[in-house]
């Protein structure tokens, strides 16, 4: 909430993800203008998907990207010493401790709105039970990417600079740009129960749109807890390898 | 030591980003490494799209065109991007930048030929990885590369560097008004890779907003050079293009010096 002081950067943090916003509508763009079904999927219901990825797109803005860009830096600055001593989870204070309120809102809202237009146009009526599944999916594909999130930059505590990793694995959120059904099988096999980003914003859509299958169904409430575990223990088990830089 | 001469000066800061640049390798790598994940993404979209027929036509592109388009257009994007707007906007807020102003250089000399040292390593790692692409793309999609394109690529790209620096240069100034501009930076950053045909052709807006878009300076930062390079700029028409990039390049850096010339009065060395 720190960030909300510096107000110039609230406004330039929403012209960013207005920008972004921009990038993720041209795929939109591609499906409506290529006036054909894209894997089964007409172009009212691909604008389901990318909404969907757009509004989690907010949480992982909002909430926690900032604070796992700067996971080390704080690591080689010594700064991280300080997060230790603070009598909470190290794990939820080091990687929740600043937010964006920007991004978040502004992703979360334009999010919704899309899907809520895609749902309308495929003529889909939106009703509670619909408004909660979508929701409750949104919310364990949000806590299945935290977990994939924080696997990799657990990194940091043995080698420190591991910045480019952030980088990277940045750019594979991008995968859900388009829906998950444009990768063939094996593709939808890996990114769904070995990698599951596919799980972080399909899911939703696929809910809302009543094409969820069961196995899916049930996978969807169980990875976050499978992957937020191996996330968390990843974690303990490499901070024992951290060692105090910076002073 | 004598002092060198003009050119000497500037060459000096050829050498500083070229040593920058080979210090900073792995994030140039890690950026080139981010360029699999678009590939990937949209081959599978137009595998998807095109379907059972890869000769039909979208946007005016059959398929073995647009995936070639992919490719270049993402390596070419990686190529041509700058970062030294942080650099700028740095010196001007933390006051640094007075003390380039009593240096025998100009600032925007040091930048821009900083900058030309920077990519001296990187377009000899991205002519070998776009010599590898190409090879890729000729072996699986029989698409071909004539010499004359090459030439003309290498170019393109040359004016690809200059517009693109100078079109940040010009955001960059926005620093001597605007004291937190990080976000600004990136939010002009994707929008002008968007306009410039870096996540997908222009032709994907519709003809009229393409056209529009095409008269702009953005396009002959990253699709311009890729369509030469994938010959789809008809002959007639390369000159007038090389034209009108050379107009651009002339205005940025007019503009670039008008607002240089209002901003550096308006500077105030806070925290030097």
């Amino acid at each position: 909430m720190s960030q909300m002081e510096y107000r110039a950067n609230f406004v330039t943090g929403i012209m960013m993800e207005a920008g972004y916003l921009f990038a993720k509508a041209m795929y939109v763009i591609v499906a409506y203008s290529a006036g054909k079904r894209i894997g089964g999927f007409s172009p009212d219901e691909i604008l389901v998907f990318v909404g969907s990825y757009v509004a989690i797109t907010g949480f992982y803005a909002g909430a926690f990207a900032m604070n796992l860009f700067q996971l080390s830096r704080l690591v080689q600055d010594g700064s991280f010493d300080l997060i230790l001593v603070k009598p909470v989870n190290t794990q939820f204070y080091a990687t929740f401790r600043r937010s964006d309120m920007g991004p978040f809102f502004f992703d979360t809202i334009a999010g919704i709105v899309m899907v809520a237009v895609g749902l309308v146009r495929s003529g889909i009526g939106i009703d509670l039970t619909l408004v909660l599944g979508w929701s409750f999916f949104a919310s364990a594909g949000a806590a299945v990417g935290y977990a994939l999130w924080i696997i990799p930059m657990t990194l940091v505590f043995r080698i420190v600079r591991a910045d480019a990793i952030a980088g990277l694995a940045d750019t594979f959120w991008d995968f859900n740009n388009v829906p998950m059904v444009v990768y063939g099988r094996v593709g939808q096999a890996i990114g769904v129960f070995v990698i599951p980003i596919f799980v972080i914003t399909n899911f939703p859509a696929l809910f809302a749109l009543g094409r969820l299958p069961p196995v899916w169904f049930a996978w969807g409430i169980a990875a976050p807890f499978v992957f937020g575990w191996i996330a968390s223990r990843l974690w303990r088990s490499a901070l024992v390898h951290y060692a105090s830089g910076g002073n | 030591m004598a002092e060198p001469g003009f050119a000497g000066k500037y060459a000096k800061c050829v050498g500083t980003g070229f040593r920058a640049a080979l210090e900073y390798r792995v994030n140039f790598f890690i950026s080139v490494a981010g360029a699999i994940a678009p590939v990937v993404i949209q081959s599978a979209l137009w595998v998807v799209i095109y379907g059972d027929d890869p000769a039909s036509s979208f946007f005016g592109f059959t398929f073995q065109q647009m995936v070639a388009y992919t490719v270049i257009a993402q390596l070419v994007s990686r190529l041509v991007r700058t970062g030294f707007e942080y650099d700028v906007n740095w010196d001007i807020k933390s006051g640094s930048l007075d003390r380039y102003l009593v240096k025998p250089i100009g600032y925007f000399g040091f930048r821009l030929f900083s900058f030309i040292g920077d990519k001296i390593v990187q377009t000899i790692f991205m002519g070998v990885l776009l010599v590898l692409a190409v090879w890729v793309l000729a072996a699986a999609l029989g698409f071909a590369v004539s010499a004359g394109a090459v030439i003309l690529f290498v170019l393109a790209l040359a004016l690809a560097f200059i517009l693109n620096f100078l079109i940040f240069w010009c955001v960059a100034l926005v620093g001597f008004w605007l004291t937190e501009i990080g976000y600004l930076f990136e939010a002009v950053r994707i929008v002008i890779i968007a306009a410039s045909g870096g996540i997908l052709p222009l032709a994907v807006f519709g003809p009229r907003a393409s056209s529009f878009l095409s008269l702009l300076p953005f396009r002959f930062t990253i699709q311009f050079p890729t369509e030469i390079l994938a010959g789809r700029i008809p002959p007639s028409s390369v000159l007038p293009s090389f034209a009108l990039a050379l107009f651009w390049a002339l205005a940025l850096a007019a503009l670039g010096q008008a607002v240089w010339s209002r901003g550096i009065r308006r500077f105030a060395a806070v925290g030097s």
